[in-house]
């Protein structure tokens, strides 16, 4: 028999519905839907093997010894409890510890926004103020954005749309 | 180096719109360069512009003024009657400018011919249409919050952009996810369990019920039979001549009440 029992869900769903993203939201509510019916669906039968009245069938058949041969095997009946017979548990495991892995990846790429954008909040005064930059100024601040026609040349009207290597058209 | 014009051309564009909204902060676009390069090459270019090797008194950094230097009479600068005042007073910028024309139309410099009454009607209106509009169109342009020069960056609509600590937040959820994975597969285990100990207890009851029922069809036939039994022969104990005599009595019984009535 399994060491825990389980009869109603102990999982914070609130807690989980709040951190579910909204486009996810149906899928959410199909597996809520899902869970729930478990867990009706388990208080469907007794948590435990039900009595039988042996004292009654006692009194109502011929042959109490019979009745006597059942009450005791109904006493030493030991039903197993039922396995985990595809490994589901290890398999939610493994899929938990990928997902864990692919989420620790976001979180980090979310971290590094985070840290990115306050970097550039605490930097971004120090650049003057788009109405005082000169053309000069815009290419020592953004010298990979400003247009350099040393180290990158570009074609006339020297837009980023009309560069062959941005035009699907452009015969090679 | 520097001019509206420049600025109106498009040469810069608008490269970081930085919103500050609940601590999010929304990034449009770090094109090219990722931020600590951006913060690098900003630096650099604060040390030549700001460090302390600038020249900014012969050299100062050249700012966009908000208005135009004042002006008199709508077009001769303010700067040139300062200039002269010192040397001339009040009316020698007057005297200079009348005694220059008369000086260009006496020497036909400038020559007098049929396109001056033009000129002089056209720099006539404009000086009146200055005077009358100028004020207006001065408060329609950008900086008194008006049409605005420069194009400002978009805002971001505060709706639609989640923070990327609620991301976060919402990441944490997937624990709670496969929490109930498992506790589903727990759930339903314990379903076939209690579904077995239902299906013992049936069958055993069933056993016992049907056992108890043929005991009861058993005894309700041996009733059914003795009784017939009985009746059959308490019947057939009954004699020809008992029954004449108990018909007898009952046609005497007849009588005796028909004599009643």
């Amino acid at each position: 028999m399994s060491s825990k029992r389980v009869a109603k869900s102990a999982v914070d769903w609130a807690a989980l519905a709040k951190r579910v993203p909204p486009n996810q939201k149906e899928a959410y509510r199909a597996f809520k839907a899902k869970s729930d019916m478990f867990v009706s669906r388990v208080h469907k039968h007794n948590e435990s093997l039900p009595k039988i009245d042996f004292a009654y069938y006692r009194s109502r058949i011929a042959a109490p010894a019979m009745v006597d041969q059942f009450e005791k095997a109904y006493q030493a009946v030991t039903i197993p409890y039922p396995k985990d017979a595809k490994n589901m548990k290890v398999q939610i495991d493994k899929d938990e510890k990928t997902a864990q892995e692919q989420s620790k990846a976001y979180v980090a790429n979310l971290q590094k926004m985070i840290d990115d954008s306050k970097q550039l909040l605490d930097n971004i005064n120090s650049v003057p103020p788009y109405e005082d930059m000169t053309h000069q100024m815009y290419v020592d601040y953004f010298p990979d954005q400003a247009r350099n026609p040393v180290e990158r040349p570009t074609f006339w009207p020297h837009l980023k749309k009309d560069q062959p290597e941005n035009n699907p058209h452009t015969i090679n | 180096m520097f001019s509206k014009a420049a600025l109106r051309s498009g040469g810069l564009k608008p490269v970081f719109s930085v919103q500050l909204q609940n601590r999010v902060i929304q990034c449009i676009s770090t094109r090219g360069a990722s931020v600590s390069e951006h913060v690098k090459n900003w630096n650099n270019a604060n040390k030549i512009y700001y460090g302390p090797q600038r020249d900014n008194k012969n050299y100062p950094i050249k700012k966009l003024p908000e208005t135009n230097p004042p002006v008199r009479h709508g077009f001769i600068p303010e700067s040139f009657f300062t200039t002269l005042y010192e040397k001339t007073g009040v009316t020698g910028p007057y005297v200079f400018g009348i005694g220059l024309t008369t000086y260009l139309l006496s020497s036909e410099l400038w020559v007098a011919e049929h396109g001056m009454i033009e000129f002089m009607a056209f720099w006539l209106s404009f000086y009146l249409v200055n005077k009358k509009f100028g004020p207006v169109l001065a408060n329609c342009s950008s900086r008194k919050g008006g049409m605005s020069l420069f194009k400002k960056p978009r805002p971001v609509p505060s709706k639609q952009s989640r923070s990327v600590e609620e991301l976060i937040e919402m990441e944490s959820g997937q624990k709670l996810l496969f929490e109930a994975k498992r506790e589903n597969v727990d759930l339903q285990l314990e379903f076939h369990y209690r579904q077995r100990l239902a299906d013992v207890h049936h069958a055993v009851k069933r056993r016992l019920d049907y056992e108890v029922d043929v005991e009861a069809a058993k005894r309700r036939f041996e009733q059914q039979h003795m009784v017939n039994w009985i009746v059959k022969s308490v019947t057939k104990s009954i004699t020809a001549q008992q029954e004449k005599e108990s018909i007898n009595k009952c046609i005497q019984d007849l009588k005796t009440l028909a004599a009643h009535v």
